[in-house]
């Protein structure tokens, strides 16, 4: 496992592509800076806000780039044909899916940070200063971005075990961009409203989730939406992690039971 | 006799079609097994099954005594070129060499050079793998696949595209890794003449079944390779040449003897009975070519 590890991480390294999205990052935040650095600065800005607009690009832009990176690695090796020397040199076929995750994983962190970190930037650059109006709020952000990162990876999980069952990339970057873009949950959320329309499950989903996170909106009798008490937050964390585990298991399962080529 | 890699009726089936049959080869530590077959007979398949790349429908392999699924780091102890050489052409040939040292845990920077400079490409240099030509990949291939001096390698069809010097250069490589190391092959090759010069066992699949397994000085025997003798007396040529240590022969006609054995004694031969009186009219050494061989039996199977 370690040694696959060391190969991909330093194929990961040498693929240009991985330094593709930080880069277009760096760049927003120097056109960002060049065009505020006259300009007339607004005023303070909560933390709580910045997370705020963070949280929108993580789930649209950040899983998806992650996602589309990594299935172009696992892409590469089947089109390469270097999943031959892959698949010799380990006794199991799921060590590589494992190692996959572990690479799709790191991609996603590195990418949440950067994402974060240029969000910060941006609007240190617009605000003249960044402070914590509500400090008791900062641990929920925190956690809820992490949350967003787990589901990234959760979202990165379901691809892979789709691209060991089709081994498609084209498929695989059909699914993340559906993912991302909420049209899959959102068929999947209509479907079984059509069945039971009484039934909700939008917030068992991985990317859905996000939308009751603050709370659960219900219909009250004169027709306005009110939010009711939103479920505990170890319960977002378990669905994602179950999430996880099951896509990851399930993806090992499969590519045991396929050929490598 | 124990032997580093067997496997046990291995079967493997796509749909309808076995393209194995309970095949079941034995390679001994050393060895360099050429497994020979038509386009299509089982050859890839069953190097696939023992690189771990494809599973059996049934039947079982060991490699170094160890059933598959229990291989452990033994994996790592086999290196393989099967199909098209597995190289990522956006890298050159350094790079792909260092990725395949970290996959099986070699660190050691001076090892990519050693292969660089063993196959033949340190003037490469910076070239991406992608502008190669087929040569030139197929020798990265065998690099990519001598990595780490593995205890087994497995080369399909390693000569393709190569220039008459690489084959000669790749044929010596073998050899050498073979003699020094103890290094054991199997390679397939469809250029037969070519892999008779250095196998020392053979596996003959047709239509996914192993026909003939046998040791290269066996099968040399059983090529019908012979010395053709025509002289004027042949009873008395028998009794000469069998005074010459000669036992495996026949006389196939008056005055026309042919010899199963011995095929470098035809000097010995020409004297003994020019000694004796006896006139030689012709004395012709012929040696059935592996591929002469491989299409009768294959042309009996077909039968």
């Amino acid at each position: 496992m370690i040694r696959i590890l060391k190969m991909e991480f330093r194929r990961l390294f040498k693929t240009g592509c991985f330094y593709a999205f930080p880069a277009v990052l760096a760049i927003t935040v120097l056109t960002e800076w060049i065009s505020t650095s006259s300009g007339e600065k607004l005023g303070e800005m909560d933390i709580v806000d910045v997370f705020g607009a963070v949280f929108e690009v993580v789930l649209l832009m950040t899983i998806a780039v992650s996602g589309v990176l990594s299935v172009f690695l696992w892409a590469q090796e089947y089109k390469k044909g270097y999943i031959k020397n892959i698949a010799n040199t380990v006794s199991g076929r799921h060590i590589i899916t494992v190692a996959r995750l572990i690479v799709g994983a790191f991609i996603m962190i590195i990418n949440t940070v950067f994402t974060f970190l240029t969000v910060l930037c941006i609007a240190s650059i617009e605000h003249t200063g960044i402070v914590s109006k509500h400090p008791e709020l900062v641990m929920d952000n925190v956690s809820q971005l992490l949350l967003m990162c787990l589901s990234g990876i959760a979202v990165i999980a379901f691809v892979l075990m789709l691209f060991e069952i089709f081994r498609s990339s084209a498929l695989g970057y059909t699914m993340i961009l559906m993912i991302c873009f909420n049209f899959l949950e959102g068929i999947l959320c209509n479907i079984v409203a059509l069945i039971n329309p009484n039934w909700e499950i939008g917030r068992h989903l991985l990317i859905s989730q996000f939308n009751y996170i603050n709370g659960i909106p219900v219909f009250d009798a004169s027709g306005e939406i009110t939010l009711q008490a939103p479920d505990p937050m170890w319960t977002f964390w378990l669905r994602t992690g179950i999430y996880l585990i099951v896509f990851l298991v399930a993806a090992s399962i499969v590519s045991k039971k396929k050929d490598a080529v | 006799m124990e032997y580093i890699i067997e496997t046990e009726n291995l079967t493997k089936q796509y749909g309808k079609k076995k393209a194995l049959d309970n095949v079941s080869i034995h390679v001994a530590q050393g060895d360099i097994y050429g497994l020979i077959g038509r386009n299509g007979a089982g050859k890839t398949t069953l190097m696939k099954i023992i690189c771990g790349l494809s599973r059996q429908s049934g039947g079982s392999y060991s490699i170094f005594g160890k059933r598959d699924g229990e291989l452990g780091d033994i994996a790592s102890r086999r290196g393989l070129l099967i199909e098209s050489p597995g190289i990522f052409g956006e890298y050159d040939a350094l790079t792909n060499l260092t990725l395949k040292c970290r996959l099986i845990g070699i660190t050691d920077k001076e090892e990519p050079e050693r292969l660089l400079k063993m196959i033949g490409l340190e003037s490469a240099g910076k070239k991406k793998a992608k502008h190669f030509s087929l040569g030139m990949k197929q020798r990265l291939g065998i690099g990519i696949a001598l990595a780490g001096n593995p205890d087994i390698v497995v080369l399909d069809e390693p000569i393709n595209g190569l220039d008459p010097q690489g084959i000669i250069e790749i044929r010596d490589i073998i050899m050498r890794l073979n003699k020094e190391n103890g290094t054991t092959f199997i390679i397939s090759s469809h250029i037969l003449d070519e892999l008779s010069k250095i196998a020392t066992k053979y596996g003959i699949i047709n239509n996914g079944n192993l026909i003939e397994e046998c040791l290269a000085t066996d099968l040399n025997s059983r090529c019908e390779s012979r010395i053709e003798l025509v002289v004027d007396k042949a009873a008395a040529a028998v009794n000469v040449l069998e005074k010459l240590g000669f036992s495996d022969m026949k006389v196939v006609e008056d005055g026309k003897i042919h010899i199963f054995e011995q095929f470098d004694r035809t000097g010995d031969i020409s004297l003994a009975l020019a000694a004796e009186g006896i006139t030689v009219f012709e004395i012709v050494r012929k040696l059935e070519s592996v591929e002469n061989y491989y299409l009768r039996l294959v042309g009996k199977e077909s039968e």
